[in-house]
């Protein structure tokens, strides 16, 4: 146990600090998804050049070849420094690249790993399905062998930034007569491919990086099959594991950010009854600082996480009560944010916490619903009988 | 940054649970809670011969020279085996006694101190104690008093004249309270700081929590998986199934953060010296030599464990203070506690 950082973590950290103070972007990000995505690319190809992206991706695959602590360090100065959402490149940095690095054939990290670290290409997860969530394995888009292409014909549903990316992590069916969980295959689709058809849908924040993918006989390479035909479920499993174990670590730091944002917004808002302010108010008070107590534990848990992952080498289940944690306190902070702003969090146009509390709601369904969460807890770490 | 246990570590918590899970089988903490005087005096003794009293002291004050990680583990570990006696008030009148005649006996398992917590100097903050501190913690077979005022700590033999115990009820059968009168008594202030000690007060006590709070996930978890209802274990329908995840949530939360709590801590570091690897190898082949005795059938333990978590919470860890909110996070009075009071932590942390 160590129960402070080394000092070589402290180095990394002061070295990290004065890279972003220094080239931190200065303007705001644009609303326009196009230019939040060409802002996202440039962003990162300066990051790439500097050497700050793929902080734990090996050095052979154009990493830094740095400790999964020195990545948690990394996010805590990113989110400190304020530094923008990886948003638009989130699934080729945290899914597309560690999935390739682990399963992938020499040509596919070849082609594909410097491209995402250099933030040159745009990704896409094509998981869901209108009839395959929580249930993923029962996902029924199918793709047919021929010759040396696979030809997919189904629909894929919640899909992030399907209309700028270039590419999608995609799951069909390639064995419908195999157990379930044996006739899926992880498959890289260029999403430029003849056929596809992609439909935003507007959420309830109002914006459209969501989208439905129609596939209508798209061909696409069987050379693009990563880990091999029908052994997609394994290869999923490794994206999700990388997804629970460290994709939310930026996500979890700028919490804590989020907190202090809300105190700072306590000492200057009405409170409750409209005479003082919302931080004299006894219940507001101690609901923010209940908060700030469990974003400090929220970081605990994650050093700890990171400590074991370090010590074993795979994130573990334990991740699924780090994600639990999150979602459910990220969603007691937004509700306090509305709380204090009373009754004008429902005018329209919302204020910036409420479009955060409106797009919190979904924190407990993706990427497993806070009840898969709570079987996966129960299942896996408890040993609990299914 | 390493908040998981390594070797070293796991072989000085595994020596100290093999000891108190042989001596401590629940029966025997039952046994013990309702006889006189409600503590193990032989284990004391044992634990006394281990080391457990002087693990975070400096080798040359007579301790075991680790840190602060090692007494935190050794806390949970009593926690966990719901173990009756004044650990708190000893462990940190190993602290606050260094240097003075109390310190060997007390090392030695032979005295046992129990604390008084007075932050506000209720008893006095002058050359004289006086007044009444209720509810004090195994108050009744204490052999001295650790007061632990606002800004000075003092201690009192249990023989001074002019101090009286009284015993009262408590619904914790493993933890009995007493009123201390002090009627003008002479105390002269000890050399150690009091915010210390009362940091490390809060972070052992939180490391006890813990330690119940994984006892009470680990005894029901096992419970669900063999109680059968409908045909089925308990554990296997997700209304239960749910609750023990949330139940794991909570206590590796507070695992967590209680860990958190211990490298905030100010002073010395954490990391035992090299030399200090024969305290945890004497530990492992003491336990080896213990044998393999199987601890007793376990019969249902919520009655004793369930009345911890509300004292503990009474003592030592007021709950939240709404004004704590105000202050702007790093003007904090006093060093970062451990993982009990939110409140009290909230106001201390650095923002990112």
């Amino acid at each position: 146990m160590h129960l402070r950082f080394s000092p070589g973590e402290e180095a990394f950290r002061a070295e990290a600090r004065a890279w972003l103070e220094a080239n931190l972007p200065r303007a705001p990000r644009p609303t326009e998804l196009a230019a939040r995505a060409a802002y996202d690319q440039a962003w990162q190809r300066r990051m790439y050049d500097s050497g700050w992206a793929g902080i734990a991706w090996p050095r052979a695959h154009g990493g830094r070849g740095a400790t999964l602590m020195e990545q948690l360090v990394w996010c805590e100065e990113y989110a400190r420094a304020g530094a923008p959402d990886i948003s638009t490149l989130f699934v080729g940095l945290n899914h597309a690249g560690p999935t390739l690095v682990a399963c992938g054939t020499e040509e596919q990290k070849a082609a594909h790993l410097a491209p995402i670290l250099r933030g040159e290409v745009i990704w896409c997860q094509g998981f869901s399905e209108p009839n395959a969530g929580s249930d993923l394995a029962s996902l029924q888009t199918r793709a047919v062998v021929e010759g040396d292409v696979l030809v997919v014909s189904g629909q894929k549903v919640w899909t992030s930034f399907a209309h700028v990316a270039q590419f999608q992590e995609l799951l069909v069916r390639t064995d419908p007569e195999a157990p379930r969980h044996r006739g899926i295959t992880w498959v890289i689709c260029p999403m430029d491919a003849p056929g596809i058809e992609i439909r935003p849908i507007t959420t309830l924040t109002g914006e459209s990086d969501f989208c439905e993918v129609f596939y209508d006989h798209v061909k696409i390479p069987l050379r693009n099959v990563v880990g091999r035909l029908n052994d997609g479920w394994r290869v999923a499993m490794a994206t999700l594991s990388f997804e629970r174990g460290t994709a939310f670590l930026a996500e979890q730091v700028r919490l804590s950010r989020r907190v202090d944002e809300l105190v700072a917004l306590a000492q200057t808002t009405p409170g409750p009854r409209g005479r003082r302010r919302a931080i004299d108010d006894d219940e507001i008070a101690r609901r923010l600082a209940r908060a700030r107590a469990e974003v400090d534990a929220l970081r605990a848990m994650t050093y700890r996480s990171v400590s074991l992952a370090a010590r074993t080498g795979v994130p573990g289940a334990e991740a699924s009560m780090i994600r639990l944690f999150f979602s459910e306190l990220l969603q007691r902070i937004d509700l306090l944010a509305m709380d204090m702003q009373g009754a004008p969090a429902v005018d329209a146009p919302a204020s910036r916490w409420t479009e955060l509390y409106l797009a919190g709601l979904s924190q407990t369904i993706g990427g497993g619903t806070k009840d898969i969460q709570r079987n996966i807890i129960g299942e896996r770490v408890l040993g609990l009988p299914r | 940054m390493d908040l998981t246990l390594g070797p070293e570590e796991t072989a000085v918590r595994d020596a100290i649970r093999g000891v108190l899970t042989e001596r401590l089988p629940l029966a025997r903490v039952r046994a013990v809670a309702s006889a006189e005087p409600g503590i193990d005096e032989a284990l004391w003794r044992e634990a006394g011969g281990l080391g457990w009293f002087g693990l975070g002291l400096p080798e040359d004050a007579g301790g075991a020279g680790y840190g602060a990680a090692e007494e935190m583990l050794l806390f949970v570990e009593l926690g966990r085996g719901l173990t009756p006696g004044q650990w708190l008030g000893t462990v940190l009148g190993a602290h606050a006694l260094a240097g003075t005649p109390a310190l060997a006996p007390l090392l030695a398992g032979e005295l046992r101190v129990a604390l008084i917590d007075d932050p506000s100097d209720a008893l006095g903050d002058g050359a004289r104690l006086a007044g009444v501190a209720r509810g004090v913690a195994d108050a009744g077979a204490a052999g001295g008093f650790l007061v632990l005022g606002g800004g000075a700590a003092r201690y009192l033999p249990a023989t001074t004249h002019g101090l009286a115990v009284e015993g009262r009820p408590s619904i914790d059968p493993t933890r009995r309270l007493g009123d201390v009168r002090f009627s003008g008594i002479a105390a002269s202030p000890l050399a150690s700081d009091t915010a210390t000690l009362r940091t490390l007060a809060t972070l052992l006590a939180a490391a006890e929590a813990v330690g119940v709070a994984e006892r009470a996930l680990e005894d029901s978890v096992e419970y669900a998986k063999v109680r059968q209802q409908f045909g089925r274990p308990i554990g296997s329908f997700q209304a239960v199934k749910h609750r023990c995840a949330d139940m794991a949530v909570r206590a590796e939360v507070a695992l967590a953060h209680h860990l958190r709590g211990g490298g905030a801590r100010r002073g010395r570091g954490n990391r035992a010296p090299p030399r200090r690897r024969r305290q945890g190898a004497r530990d492992r082949r003491r336990a080896r030599q213990r044998g393999r005795q199987r601890p007793e059938p376990r019969r249902h333990g919520f009655h004793v464990g369930s009345g911890r978590a509300p004292l503990s919470q009474a003592r030592l860890a007021p709950r939240a203070r709404p004004r704590d909110a105000h202050r702007a996070p790093g003007r904090a009075r006093r060093p970062l506690a451990g993982g009990v009071s939110e409140s009290r932590i909230a106001t201390r942390l650095n923002p990112l």
